[in-house]
């Protein structure tokens, strides 16, 4: 797969997620329907406690996080083409990407004991953008000579 | 070569197009999540007073225009929004204006969220429910980080100048377990399995928009008083 064909993939990936970012972050602050908590799934997750993190909702940390990949691989596909900082940027930010949305789903599964659709949708677009950002081989790159 | 190229690039340009009007299609629909529930309406007597109110805890008018009543689950951030926004103001507003009778019920909707309504009942004994209410969600990120809740509970009484000891009692001694089993229960009679859950003069209230409902529950109040209500 051409490298390209991995940033287009990004840019595609990342802007689902950004979406489905966008739609749980404007659920969470009330802009959609009915205001209510509920035993549901989703609405366990997204109204405990987890469902901040430093402060700010996680949703909103996922759309400043998607916003910052599809941002990344555009630079990587026109402006910056060939230049390494936008690929050692996306697989830097695909690893904490993953990392953190593993923390995410143990948080559902182990403490929780809830799964929430849209937090799977994320945490699989998560895992894509991960594959496709191969930060494994940009460390093999970066250790041989230029 | 070129060629190839282009065509994969008109193939993700049309990708994009597509992901763009699927996303703000699910944006502008907002996930099909407007309709509440169907619940029946809340029996009233003739006087306004609540058929059932027992359970609850009310103040303002006993005769008044408007009947309001809150289900509601401390561990729930929408109900802790409705209270500080919309529940408090208007209790500010218009609890002693003769016009709102305002009736709360404790509703846990999860295992950790009893405590708080057994301790919200333990101040009610000492005349301060609501005073508690509002501290228990102004306070949720500290006393909901884990462990036994109880002896923050028994702070905040001392802020609110209760007999701590009598406080403590209650608190451990789960005493008023029984009255949010009442309120739990009646919730539960009326159907409600989500909170924050309003009626206004019996009839089931949505909270939508950025206010909360206090706009619209305000506008019901008003022409309550004004004799335009039920």
């Amino acid at each position: 797969m051409s490298e390209d064909t991995r940033l287009r993939g990004i840019v595609l990936i990342s802007l689902v997620g950004l979406f489905v970012a966008v739609y749980l972050l404007l659920y969470h602050l009330g802009y959609y329907g009915i205001l209510v908590c509920g035993t549901g799934s989703c609405e366990t997750v997204q109204t405990s406690k987890y469902a901040r993190f430093l402060g700010q909702p996680v949703p909103l940390w996922g759309t400043l996080w998607y916003a910052g990949m599809l941002v990344l691989a555009f630079l990587g596909l026109g402006p910056v083409a060939g230049r390494r900082w936008p690929a050692a940027l996306l697989a830097l930010g695909a690893t904490g990407g993953l990392l953190f949305s593993a923390y995410l789903t143990g948080v559902e599964l182990f403490i929780l004991h809830a799964v929430c659709m849209w937090c799977v949708i994320s945490a699989v677009l998560t895992a894509l953008i991960f594959l496709l950002a191969r930060p494994w081989s940009f460390l093999t790159r970066s250790a041989a000579p230029a | 070569m070129a060629n190839t190229k282009n065509k994969g690039g008109k193939v993700f340009y049309l990708l994009i197009a597509a992901v763009v009007i699927a996303g703000g299609f699910l944006l502008l629909r907002g996930g099909g999540t407007t309709e509440a529930p169907d619940l029946a309406p809340v029996a009233l007597s003739g006087d306004g007073v609540m058929a059932d109110a027992s359970s609850g805890t009310s103040f303002g008018a006993d005769d008044a225009p408007a009947v309001v009543m809150e289900f509601s689950d401390y561990l729930c951030p929408h109900c802790r929004t409705f209270n500080g926004m919309s529940g408090k103001l208007l209790r500010q507003n218009y609890g002693n204006s003769g016009s709102v009778k305002w009736v709360s019920y404790d509703f846990p909707l999860w295992p950790e969220s009893w405590a708080p309504a057994i301790a919200a009942q333990c101040a009610k004994r000492q005349g301060k429910y609501y005073e508690m209410k509002d501290l228990l969600f102004a306070r949720v990120d500290s006393w909901s980080q884990g462990g036994n809740p109880n002896r923050k509970f028994v702070d905040y009484a001392r802020d609110l100048g209760l007999d701590a000891g009598a406080f403590k009692s209650c608190v451990d001694g789960k005493e008023t377990l029984a009255d949010v089993q009442a309120t739990r229960a009646y919730g539960e009679s009326l159907g409600i399995d989500s909170t924050p859950t309003i009626f206004f003069n019996g009839e089931r209230f949505t909270l939508t928009g950025r206010d909360y409902g206090y706009g619209a529950l305000e506008t019901q109040i008003k022409e309550a008083a004004a004799g335009g209500g039920e």
